[in-house]
């Protein structure tokens, strides 16, 4: 009876493919998946920006682990702003000028385009992030952590311009020729403007990473 | 330890990436993988440490697994985020027992090559050479282990960039782990047998810097 009553309630209850692909499917799949719906959602895009930084800030604290005690929340936050500060203050400055150029992309994939690129670079900095820790731990000289530090910087900001890049690809495709034109300027200025202000906000709020110590 | 698990690994690794990958029976292959790394390891550093003797013998028997297992640890996490960030989002699992049984590839050909070092150790090898044999050997894991890595990641775009990348963080991850837990073979000229060597050297990196600046410019490793 007992194996019965087992057997019906599986029966009854068969996993839906939904619910089914959702078990499969991994930590870093659901965190780097686009929408269920073609149109991006505020909620999941936002959800996806702070685990980004969440995980960014992972790295920044195995870079303030060399000097211990408060430098880990400093550095944390640190690394975290680097990003934030793009996605903040970059990105809508460049959403201006796409509207400016009359690009075909608008402000959802924009905001799509830019958690997914914090995503990934976060994700890289957090499975880094165990790596940076036991080198800045162990290693006397500066020189090495400053190396490992940026290095690990400079890998994620590829990994977040090359998603970046690839996401609005689709849509610069399909502007006019005009506009298109004035996106081969723009998009590498903006990615350029980004990377430097990135680096800036890395090199004021890491101080780790400048040889202080 | 599961000897035909052990055959597998070292015959077939494409198939026992795909089973990894695939999350099919990954926990007694991880179990296996964990003895095998354990073993190999543990009696190549007993043979390399056998060029001082004495206690130095136990000294790498230990710390040598210490550096396999602890660089495999550090190196999951590295693995999980750069396969996922270049399109494959496998389980934690699955890099897991992967990382693990590339680990056990690795110390298998340490467990040929312990024999070989240890007679020529015995045969009254010099400092060099001893080092050059186990850096031979190392070289030789890793290539093995880096074979099985090829089949793990498959095929599909970023395949080269993930390998490219994962090799890069396991090479540096791993010299910096062995570099803290030095000497294995012994220090030369000393005649005391030290677990950690006391002397501060910074670290591997700057060590490689250092010897890269002195090979362009002879004239200031002179005046030090």
């Amino acid at each position: 009876m007992n194996v019965d009553t087992v057997r019906l309630t599986r029966e009854e209850d068969p996993p839906g493919p939904d619910e089914a692909e959702e078990r499969c499917q991994s930590l870093a799949e659901r965190l780097l998946a686009l929408s269920r719906s073609d149109a991006a959602r505020w909620d999941e895009e936002v959800a996806r920006l702070g685990v980004g930084l969440g995980l960014t800030a992972l790295f920044g604290a195995a870079l303030g682990l060399r000097v211990g005690g408060a430098a880990i929340l400093v550095h944390a936050a640190g690394a975290s702003l680097g990003l934030l500060a793009v996605a903040a203050v970059a990105v809508p400055a460049f959403s201006i000028v796409l509207a400016l150029a009359n690009a075909p992309i608008d402000m959802p994939t924009l905001a799509r385009a830019t958690s997914r690129a914090v995503a990934k670079a976060g994700l890289a900095l957090g499975g880094l992030a165990p790596a940076a820790a036991m080198y800045v731990v162990t290693v006397e000289d500066a020189i090495t952590v400053s190396i490992v530090g940026f290095g690990g910087l400079a890998l994620a900001g590829g990994i977040a311009i090359s998603s970046f890049s690839k996401e609005l690809r689709a849509a610069h495709a399909a502007a006019e020729a005009r506009t298109q034109i004035a996106l081969t300027f723009a998009t590498p200025a903006f990615l350029i403007f980004a990377t430097t202000l990135a680096v800036r906000v890395w090199w004021l709020a890491l101080p780790v990473l400048t040889g202080a110590r | 330890m599961n000897l035909h698990l052990v055959n597998r690994i070292l015959r077939t690794p494409a198939d026992v990436a795909r089973d990894c990958r695939d999350d099919r029976d990954v926990t007694s292959i991880a179990r296996s993988a964990l003895v095998a790394i354990l073993l190999g390891s543990l009696l190549f550093g007993a043979a390399v440490g056998s060029w001082r003797g004495g206690a130095q013998i136990l000294f790498s028997g230990g710390k040598l697994p210490a550096v396999t297992i602890g660089t495999l640890a550090i190196c999951v996490p590295a693995f999980y985020a750069i396969a996922a960030v270049f399109g494959r989002p496998w389980s934690v699992r699955s890099v897991v027992s992967l990382m693990l049984v590339a680990g056990a590839r690795f110390a298998l050909v340490l467990l040929a090559a312990t024999p070989v070092v240890w007679l020529a150790i015995d045969l009254g090898a010099s400092y060099d050479l001893a080092k050059l044999a186990a850096a031979l050997a190392y070289a030789l894991g890793g290539l093995a282990a880096l074979t099985l890595l090829l089949h793990g990641v498959g095929d599909g775009p970023g395949r080269r960039t993930t390998i490219a990348l994962f090799v890069v963080v396991f090479l540096l991850v791993g010299a910096q782990a062995a570099w803290v837990l030095r000497p294995y073979l012994g220090t030369p000229g000393a005649d005391d047998v030290a677990l950690f060597t006391r002397e501060r050297e910074g670290g591997l990196v700057y060590q490689l810097w250092k010897s890269a600046g002195d090979a362009v410019r002879p004239s200031r490793a002179e005046t030090r």
